[in-house]
């Protein structure tokens, strides 16, 4: 952080922990303001340093209300609760049609303890690979915008 | 076009008066609305962005006064300017009609 001298200075502690809120925004909105934000959180503190002690929780309090819409506001732009909302509704539909299916058309075999394992042990390794696939997904979107950034 | 937002339109209102980087924003917007309009960063930057996506505001080299030239300068584009002016002129129709109601009329004196 530099001052208006050009000069290297110490953060205040209220910068620092608004600079580690802001990795609760999208990567790329942080990757491309969250320097300045900070540095402009923290000039704002040391201006309203003279205020006193009211004047300094209200700043505090607006800036914390405008962190908290900016990650809400920030997210919705990059489109993933959509594709989030999508995909639970997705996978809901497809758990009611599945139980649907099984409720009406019950297994041919009375379902044995040997075969309540091998559910358990299908259900486990489903799960397992999707939570591998979706960090496949989520790594390849995350990496997209610096990438983008590198070829420029 | 839709009116703007008043984040978007204090900080275009900001940006005409020449380049400034976002705590300039935020001090020229308290200026103009002597304290009353306090934008937060958050709010400044997440501005900018879609602004500089549709071309009304553009980043800069910054003054060359600029005390600390490693901030980032915005300044407005031609067609910032002219999406300002048609909301300044889409107010003050706003403002004759409400003086033609008798709304907000300054009392005569005497």
């Amino acid at each position: 952080m530099t001052g208006h001298t050009g000069r290297p200075r110490p953060r205040g502690i209220g910068a620092r922990v608004y600079g580690a809120a802001l990795f609760l925004c999208p990567p790329a909105f942080r990757r491309e303001f969250s320097t300045e934000m900070t540095r402009d959180v923290d000039d704002a503190a040391e201006d309203m340093r003279s205020g006193g002690g009211a004047a300094a929780l209200l700043l505090w309090i607006g800036i914390a209300a405008d962190l908290a819409a900016t990650v809400v506001v920030q997210w919705l732009r990059t489109g993933w609760p959509v594709l989030a909302a999508f995909s639970l509704a997705g996978a809901i539909a497809a758990t009611r049609v599945a139980a649907n299916m099984l409720l009406h058309e019950p297994l041919p075999v009375p379902a044995s303890a040997h075969d309540r394992d091998l559910m358990t042990l299908l259900l486990l390794t489903g799960t397992v690979l999707l939570v591998i696939v979706a960090t496949i997904v989520f790594t390849f979107w995350f990496a997209r915008p610096v990438a983008r950034r590198r070829r420029r | 076009m839709p009116a703007l937002t008043p984040a978007v339109l204090h900080i275009l209102l900001a940006l005409a008066g020449g380049e400034l980087h976002g705590y300039g924003i935020l001090k020229e917007v308290m200026r103009h609305t002597d304290g009353a309009v306090r934008l937060g960063p958050g709010t400044i930057y997440g501005t900018l962005q879609r602004l500089m996506e549709s071309g009304w505001v553009e980043e800069s080299d910054g003054p060359a006064t600029a005390v600390d030239e490693r901030r980032r300068h915005y300044r407005l584009t031609r067609s910032g300017r002219q999406a300002l002016e048609a909301e300044v002129r889409r107010m003050e129709g706003l403002v004759r009609t409400a003086r033609a109601q008798r709304i907000g009329a300054r009392p005569s004196r005497g």
